[in-house]
């Protein structure tokens, strides 16, 4: 058929293929994806990733398998939940772990890597949001308009409950309670404030910890509500170790990536299919053997290393990023300048690895994720590029963010004043495409590198 | 041996030749549609002033947006690069470039061997670059190089609260129809643009000696409103708009060792 390309490229087995005929067809129809997206999907996939290494593909695959049960949920599963693009994984995790027959994911994640990312053809959802509750030129954000514009597309289904998060973001839980209204869905709140003294950081204040724990027990009781099933301790347990495990394992690939000599993996690849796979959990991903997925692409790149091959120049300047893009264009030019992201945003830091008092889970879980958000963006971005040494950084900043547009001005004047470490701010959208394009961003892109790769040189000499 | 350096910019496409370090000849012409004929033309009419042929150049390196369009070019470089190497052969104490082109603005921080360490530009804002100042002269009726003059008569420069270029456009029709004298609403163009390209700047900080590039340098107006508001004094190159082709001209005699 005409899709069985684009599959088999994105690490598909050809028994796979025919099992899954027939749920590919009707989701293929639900998205309105033609034979000629299809071949752009195949084109942008060729070009923009690493189709040499297996694990990439199935990362890929596992992508658009993820997709695939998302739009068929409503037919399939028992219950759908929608929770925030996580602002708590902790809390998605559990209620992952439940049972197969509960689908949870964040769509918007899921969505713009696919219809986006492989496709192409996110203007279409983003347009339905605008015409709707999220307009145009209001600076809303991108991930909030996919979410919305997938419902009102019907290109994804209308949840049954929704785990909504205001501690980092107040455009998330405004956006659900409308949604809540129009379409009778409950909201589960995970709120709290965002104030915390910055010189605190990795320590978070106790109350805004007991508080937003509590808030979780909250939500998980109304989760038991709308669903019947019952996160209990064991299952918190079981979310944890999986999510610990894959930590362990993405770490090591992290590791090879830090000491290896050409860079073995672009951004793109980096940042689409690795991080995210290992970062933003799913029932798909969490019914697939991720952790061995992460295993192989260890292997594969370990291979590379062995050989002395990389993906970019011997010497390339290292950086850090921001968050991992789900829109290959513009995360390709950050390649093709010759820089070599070895790190992001997403990974947790020594000073963030001190072991927590707390004995109860969600105590502990709300802690971990209260160091990684709001206001010590900052300071945590200044640890990573300390403890990775790097040679610089690149912060996006999409202006309908309401964390992202602030602070990554505020990080750069503290990395660069405080570590001497050159930041370059790029004002785009790692979702919408047509917030920027990638030739404009190409030049300054190519500037950067080039006073990094001279700054390097000089320093070699 | 001789070598080239081109800038093909937004608005204009400059070239420079060399010989050892000297400058032989250079040429400015408007960039026009076509790219690549744009860089043809310049090259051509910096050839015909050197009188020399394309034969005799030994290296060419090519920089601005249309950089990699050039077809001539042996290498193509970022006009930050070519900035900053311009403007310290131009003025070796140089430690700023502020460069003010066509459709962008930057500040530029270089060492004391012309090597960029930092800088900062325009990201998808036209507002404090020389489209502005074109916009506006035509809202106002004026020839564009007689706006710095009547800039520098104004006695109390009008606040212009938004420095987008298209709704700053509006606000002049509303300021004009409220009676504000011509030198203060052109002063007041003058002052809002330069603050946004200070403000910008300050994310790599001002340091001496200051250089002001770019095509929008020959405007004696943003001179003065920029020494006002960075407290520095702003020299300008003999001829600021060439800068980035001469660094473009000797990043290629560094090919030739």
């Amino acid at each position: 058929m005409y899709y069985d390309e684009l599959l088999r490229l994105c690490g598909y087995e050809p028994e796979e293929i025919e099992n899954e005929r027939t749920r590919i067809e009707k989701a293929l129809e639900k998205l309105e994806l033609t034979p000629k997206d299809i071949d752009r999907g195949v084109k942008r996939v060729s070009q923009y990733f690493d189709i040499e290494l297996t694990s990439i593909r199935k990362m890929m695959g596992l992508w658009l398998k993820s997709l695939i049960d998302l739009v068929l949920a409503r037919e399939e599963r028992e219950k759908i939940i929608y929770c925030a693009a996580p602002p708590f994984p902790q809390l998605a995790n559990a209620m992952v772990m439940v049972s197969k027959e509960i689908f949870v994911t964040s769509p918007e994640v899921t969505v713009s890597q696919t219809l986006g990312g492989i496709f192409d053809k996110l203007n279409p959802v983003l347009e339905a949001a605008e015409g709707d509750l999220l307009p145009a030129g209001l600076a809303y954000c991108s991930g909030l308009q996919v979410r919305l514009g997938g419902i009102i597309k019907g290109v994804i289904p209308v949840p049954d409950l929704l785990v909504s998060s205001g501690f980092v973001c107040d455009e998330t839980p405004k956006l659900d309670e409308l949604v809540s209204k129009r379409y009778g869905i409950p909201v589960a709140y995970v709120d709290g404030v965002n104030d915390e003294l910055e010189e605190r950081w990795p320590r978070v204040s106790d109350k805004r910890i007991e508080y937003i724990a509590q808030e979780a027990r909250d939500a998980l009781a109304i989760f038991e509500e709308v669903t019947g099933y019952k996160v209990t301790e064991e299952v918190s347990q079981r979310a944890n170790e999986r999510s610990a495990d894959l930590l362990t394992r993405g770490n090591r690939v992290l590791d090879l990536i830090r000491s290896a000599d050409p860079s073995p993996i672009s951004f793109v690849d980096m940042g689409i299919a690795f991080r995210l796979a290992t970062r933003v959990a799913n029932t798909t991903t969490v019914s697939t053997d991720t952790g061995g997925l992460v295993d192989l692409l260890y292997r594969e790149l370990k291979e590379r290393v062995d050989r002395g091959e990389g993906v970019l120049p011997k010497g390339a300047p290292r950086i850090a990023m921001g968050l991992p893009w789900t829109e290959p264009t513009g995360a390709r030019v950050i390649d093709e300048a010759g820089l070599a992201v070895i790190v992001d945003m997403t990974t947790i830091t020594e000073l963030e690895r001190i072991p927590s008092e707390y004995e109860d889970y969600w105590e502990r879980s709300a802690e971990a994720t209260l160091r990684f958000c709001g206001i010590k963006f900052a300071r945590r971005f200044k640890q990573i590029c300390k403890e990775w040494g790097v040679d610089g950084a690149i912060l996006n900043y999409p202006i309908g963010c309401r964390d992202l547009c602030v602070a990554p001005v505020k990080s750069r004047d503290i990395i660069m004043k405080e570590l001497g470490v050159p930041v370059l701010l790029l004002e785009c959208d790692h979702i919408d495409t047509r917030d920027y394009s990638a030739e404009a961003m190409r030049n300054r892109v190519e500037a950067f590198a080039e006073m990094l790769k001279a700054a390097k040189a000089a320093k070699t000499k | 041996m001789l070598v080239a350096g081109i800038d093909v910019g937004a608005a204009t496409a400059k070239a420079v030749i060399l010989n050892d370090r000297e400058v032989l000849s250079y040429a400015i012409s408007p960039t026009g549609f076509d790219v690549v004929n744009a860089a043809n033309e310049v090259i051509k009419l910096a050839l015909e002033k050197a009188n020399c042929s394309m034969n005799e150049i030994g290296f060419i390196v090519s920089t601005g947006y249309a950089r990699s369009a050039v077809p001539f070019a042996n290498k193509a470089v970022t006009e930050i690069r070519c900035h900053a190497k311009g403007a310290h052969f131009q003025l070796p104490a140089v430690r700023t470039i502020i460069d003010i082109g066509g459709q962008d603005s930057k500040v530029i921080r270089v060492n004391e061997k012309g090597n960029v360490v930092n800088f900062t530009m325009n990201d998808k804002c036209a507002a404090g670059t020389g489209r502005f100042f074109e916009v506006m002269a035509k809202v106002l009726g004026l020839d564009i190089n007689e706006m710095g003059a009547v800039a520098l008569k104004s006695s109390q420069p009008c606040q212009i609260s938004s420095t987008c270029t298209v709704f700053a456009e509006s606000e002049m029709v509303s300021l004009r129809a409220q009676g504000k004298r011509r030198e203060d609403l052109i002063g007041g163009i003058h002052k809002a643009a330069v603050s946004r390209i200070v403000t910008m700047g300050k994310a790599v900080g001002y340091e001496r000696e200051v250089v002001l590039t770019g095509g929008v340098a020959k405007n004696i107006g943003v001179k003065k409103f920029l020494e006002d508001e960075i407290k520095m004094e702003v020299v300008i190159p003999e001829e600021p708009q060439i800068t980035g082709a001469l660094g473009a001209a000797l990043l290629a005699d560094a090919e030739l060792g």
